[in-house]
Formats: C-alpha cells, sequence, structure tokens
C-alpha cells in the first residue's frame, strides 16, 4: 500500500479546482459516502463559489486532529486562529453559513452560527436591526400591541 | 429613443432572513432565551420565529425583576415565564433545560415536563439550588425518548409500578439530590444502553451498578459501596471521594483487572486503596490502563506508595497528571530515607509513560518523585512542570535539580510554567 496520502479532488461552483486530503473531506458529512466510494473524477459541489471553498478548506485543515486535543496551548492557540479567522464580512460569514450547512460540516457550522449569536447577544433590537440590516415593517400600533401581548416578557 | 432608465429598486437587505430556518434556529437557540423571543419585535418576518426554538433554556436571566417586585415575585414571574414559551412553542423540541433558583410547585413542573414527552424531548436538565430537593414529577418517567437525562437537588422517590426504563438515555447525571438507593439502582439498571453515569453528593449507602454497556462513570461525594462488577465495557472511571475510609468494594473491583483506561481520583481515594492494597493488590497489573489523573499528597508515604505502584504496574500507561490536593495546607515530610532508595531500586521502568504534567509546590518529595520519573521513562516526550503554587526559592533548587538530574529518554522536552 502506498504511504502517501490520498487526495480528493473538489468542483466549486465557478469551476475552480481544489484538492483535499481524503482525511479533510471525510468530515464533511455530505460528499463522505463519495469519497469512501473511492470516487477519483472532480466532486461538483454547485452550491459553494470558489473563494469560500478555499475558507472552509482552510479551516477544516487547521482543525483536523486539533480540536480533540488537551493540550491547552494548541487549543488556545487554535482559538486565537479561528478569531483570525472569521474576521469577514457579513456576507462571507453567512455564506461560510450556507457552505457549512450543505456540506454537513459540524464544526463549522457550529463555530459560525455562534459567531453570528455572539454578534447580536446583549443588543437592543435597534442594534440588532442595524445590524442585520432589517427594517421595521410594523405600524406604530402593531408593535406597541405586540409589547402589549408580551407584557410576561417584561421590559421588551 | 433612448432606453428606458431601469430604476434600482433599493430594497433593504436583511442579511439574516435569507438564512434557511434550520440556520436561524440554530442561532436563535444560541442566544439567552429572552433574547430570542425579542426578536419577534425586530419585523414582521421575525414575528413568530422564536416559537419553533428546537432548545428551550429557562435560567434566571429570564427574570428581570422590576424596582418594586420582591423576592416572593421571583418564583411567580419565573413560573410565569416558562408557562407562556411553552404555550407558544410550536414544531419539534429537543432539549429542555430549567436551571433556577425559583422552587417551581410539583403542578407546574410536572405540566412542564409533560411538554417534554410529548415532544418526545431527548436531552431534560431540571436543575434547582442544592438542598431545594425539588420533588420530581411523575411526568419525568413518560418521556420515553430521553437520550441524556441531569437532575440536580432534585428529590425521587419510588420509581412509579411498571415503568420499562429510559429505553435510549446515554447519560445520566444525578446530583445533590435525594433519592432511595433500590431505586436508584433499578434506574439505572433501567436504562439499556447507558454509557455514561455521574453521581454526586448524592450519598447511596451502596450501589451495584447493572450497566453493562457504560464506559464513564463519575463518582463524587462520601464513601459508598460501588459494586462495579456488572460494567465490563467501563473506559473512564472517576472517583472524587473525600475521606480516606477505604472503600472496600472499588478496590476490590480495581484489583479484578478492569477495563478502565482512564483513572481520575483523589488523594483521599489513593489513601484507602492503599490501606487495602498490601494483602490484595497481590501481582495485579493494569493492562488498559493509559491516563491517570490525581490530586495527590506527596507529604503521606502511604499515597505515594500507592502512586507508584499504581504506575509500575500498568504497562501501558501514557499519561500522567498531578495536582496537590486542593485546599488542604500540608505540612513537608521527611520521608523515611530507605523511601526513596527503595523506589529507585524497584528497577521496573515506566515503558510507555509519554507525557507527564505535575502541579508541584517544589517540596523534596515531589522533586524526588519527578526525578524518579525522569531517571525511568525512556519514551518520554513532555514533562510540564507547573510551578503555579510554588515559592521562588523552591522554584529554583526544583529547576536546578531537574535539570542536573539524569534524564533517561532522549527525545524529552522539560517546559517549566506558573501558570495559577
Amino acid at each position: 500500500m502506498s504511504s502517501k496520502k490520498k487526495v480528493i479532488t473538489l468542483r466549486s461552483s465557478d469551476g475552480e479546482i481544489f484538492e483535499v486530503e481524503e482525511a479533510v473531506a471525510l468530515e464533511w458529512l455530505t460528499i463522505k459516502p463519495l469519497v469512501e466510494s473511492g470516487c477519483t473524477d472532480a466532486i461538483p459541489l454547485p452550491q459553494v463559489t470558489g473563494n469560500i471553498l478555499a475558507k472552509v478548506i482552510e479551516y477544516c485543515k487547521k482543525h483536523i486532529g486539533a480540536s480533540e486535543s488537551e493540550d491547552r496551548k494548541i487549543l488556545y492557540e487554535l482559538e486565537s486562529w479561528d478569531a483570525d479567522f472569521i474576521k469577514v464580512d457579513q456576507g462571507t460569514l453567512f455564506d461560510l453559513i450556507r457552505a457549512a450547512d450543505y456540506l454537513t460540516i459540524k464544526t463549522l457550522f457550529e463555530f459560525t452560527c455562534q459567531t453570528v449569536a455572539d454578534t447580536i447577544k446583549h443588543k437592543t433590537i435597534e442594534e440588532v436591526r442595524h445590524i442585520f440590516r432589517e427594517s421595521n415593517d410594523f405600524t406604530p400600533e402593531e408593535e406597541k400591541e405586540i409589547r402589549g401581548k408580551s407584557w410576561w416578557l417584561q421590559g421588551l | 429613443m433612448p432606453p428606458p432608465v431601469l430604476k434600482a429598486t433599493l430594497q433593504p437587505l436583511d442579511l439574516l432572513s435569507i438564512l434557511p430556518p434550520v440556520i436561524i434556529q440554530n442561532i436563535l437557540c444560541r442566544l439567552p432565551i429572552r433574547e430570542a423571543i425579542q426578536t419577534c419585535v425586530l419585523s414582521r418576518r421575525w414575528r413568530y420565529k422564536w416559537c419553533s426554538m428546537t432548545r428551550l433554556k429557562f435560567s434566571d436571566d429570564c427574570v428581570k425583576l422590576r424596582a418594586d417586585d420582591d423576592d416572593a415575585s421571583f418564583d411567580r414571574i419565573f413560573v410565569n415565564f416558562v408557562d407562556r414559551v411553552l404555550l407558544h412553542h410550536q414544531g419539534p423540541v429537543h432539549e429542555i433545560t430549567i436551571a433556577t433558583k425559583a422552587k417551581p410547585c410539583l403542578a407546574d413542573l410536572n405540566q412542564w415536563v409533560h411538554f417534554a414527552s410529548w415532544n418526545e424531548v431527548r436531552e431534560l436538565s431540571l436543575q434547582f439550588l442544592t438542598g431545594s430537593n425539588v420533588e420530581a414529577p411523575s411526568s419525568l418517567f413518560l418521556c420515553s425518548k430521553l437520550t441524556s437525562l441531569h437532575l440536580s437537588a432534585c428529590k425521587v422517590r419510588e420509581l412509579p409500578v411498571g415503568f420499562k426504563g429510559f429505553m435510549f438515555l446515554k447519560t445520566l447525571r444525578f446530583y445533590y439530590g435525594e433519592i432511595p438507593c433500590s431505586s436508584l439502582q433499578k434506574l439505572i439498571s433501567s436504562c439499556a444502553i447507558l454509557e455514561s453515569l455521574e453521581i454526586r453528593e448524592c450519598h447511596p449507602k451502596a450501589l451495584d451498578v447493572y450497566a453493562p454497556l457504560l464506559k464513564r462513570l463519575h463518582l463524587e461525594g462520601e464513601v459508598a459501596e460501588y459494586y462495579l462488577e456488572e460494567t465490563p465495557l467501563l473506559r473512564e472511571l472517576k472517583v472524587m471521594i473525600c475521606s480516606d475510609v477505604c472503600n472496600v468494594a472499588l478496590v476490590k473491583y480495581l484489583n479484578c483487572i478492569p477495563s478502565v483506561e482512564k483513572l481520575t481520583c483523589s488523594s483521599y481515594f489513593l489513601k484507602g486503596w492503599s490501606q487495602a492494597a498490601s494483602p490484595s493488590m497481590g501481582t495485579v497489573t493494569y493492562n488498559h490502563l493509559r491516563f491517570i489523573e490525581l490530586d495527590v499528597n506527596f507529604e503521606d508515604p502511604a499515597v505515594v506508595a500507592q502512586l507508584l505502584k499504581l504506575m509500575i504496574r500498568s504497562p501501558v500507561l501514557e499519561n500522567v497528571c498531578i495536582v496537590p490536593p486542593i485546599r488542604r495546607k500540608l505540612r513537608e515530610v521527611a520521608m523515611d530515607s530507605q523511601f526513596w532508595c527503595e523506589a529507585r531500586g524497584v528497577g521496573r521502568k515506566f515503558s510507555r509513560l509519554k507525557d507527564v504534567r505535575i502541579t508541584t509546590r517544589g517540596s523534596a518529595n515531589e522533586r524526588e518523585f519527578m526525578k524518579l520519573v525522569l531517571a525511568n521513562s525512556p519514551t518520554l516526550v513532555k514533562m510540564m512542570v507547573n510551578f503555579g503554587c510554588c515559592s521562588e526559592d523552591k522554584r529554583k533548587i526544583a529547576k536546578e535539580e531537574l535539570s542536573r538530574c539524569h534524564w533517561e529518554s532522549r527525545e524529552i522536552e522539560v517546559v517549566f510554567t506558573t501558570f495559577l
């Protein structure tokens, strides 16, 4: 048996070709069966663009094996690497979430969802509206009514 | 004629709403529940999104007391909050957590847990203040789809007649509660696929753990007789017992060459073990033990002897992690001059040991132990010495001694740190 690591080829929606180690691709549950069946053609990923796929691969390569480590130093370094990795604009962040969901990559999905949750945690309604460019389409009367009905929330 | 100018209508782009519902749910579940519910006033699209959250975690943050509210209002407001959320909720729920200082009455709690059973909740957690011993409602035993159950400061009486067990339960945590031994035993044995069990401060007198698939067991609190013979797959055992009375049944179990790979225990337990060890330990070897994590009182010869015995008799031991006992001031005790000489003379090597972490006070016995490990571990890759609770001059002595002594391994890296 060859000791060389097996490489899987992936094709993004915009036709870019990527190569990843088999061990990385096996963490992506959506394509896992394909990888396991020994598919040698480029696997098409019609829902992920090249630039997002590159980020996804970067994240998974960094995390493989490291997430389970019990070494505090490794985990600490990983955490600060993650913090840098996720410094992206909102559009990219949401594309990453969608890609992680589509490819079923649990760690990346949880991390990106948590990042969004952290962005809006402890913010006022107005701030959340602003962050997500959500416009308030309630009439003042409606909003008052909702707030009134939700008296049990106190201070809404 | 010039072509008509296309007027771009500037629709405000709502970034969050374009995500699929499953993603929105996931994000909402990561917010404190009050904040998740407050998204109902963001816009029309958001009006009812919170109602289908699949994880509901109620904590004391749910209650916002106003200036004129007294403490008695707290329970009422909390109960009301939970009632309202469950009333509005739609769709599947996988996880419900209620962790509060409020003491809901049995009828309320029963209704909430009924809600959990109707929704076939998989993870349920009821956590109250230590000592409050809130009575667990009978509806609990109707939650037949549970995979994880955590009860903290709950009182469980007899199991209902005809209770068939939690067929899918893999994790059971029972903390600071009250339960008759026979009920606890029955509860455990009725969970056919239980993998992880934690019992903390519940003071059963004796417990015969029948759990054929159990992999992880944590025991914490006072001494009790735990019989683990019916746990053939146990891999991870943690015994944090705070009395050095020998735990006869446990020690007997440990001396029967169990399949345990990871053992975590307290100095007290080691002491108790040492008292029973000499006649019964015989020539037992721990052929699966790869990881030990202990708090060790190095000023007690019996404890140190037991630690060395354990290490020598574990041929595949790879990781050792040692911390000083918590909340105890120790006076340094000089060992019998023969002790370390004999230990060095045993001639056994820690042939697979790879990684040692020790938080040290820098006492003479601790230094001797570290030197012994360095001199007898040919495959040691890393030794991390944490001087977090060590005085400056002792740190100096220890560093000097350790760098001068013999290191058997060629590949070793010794790291000194000072974490607290």
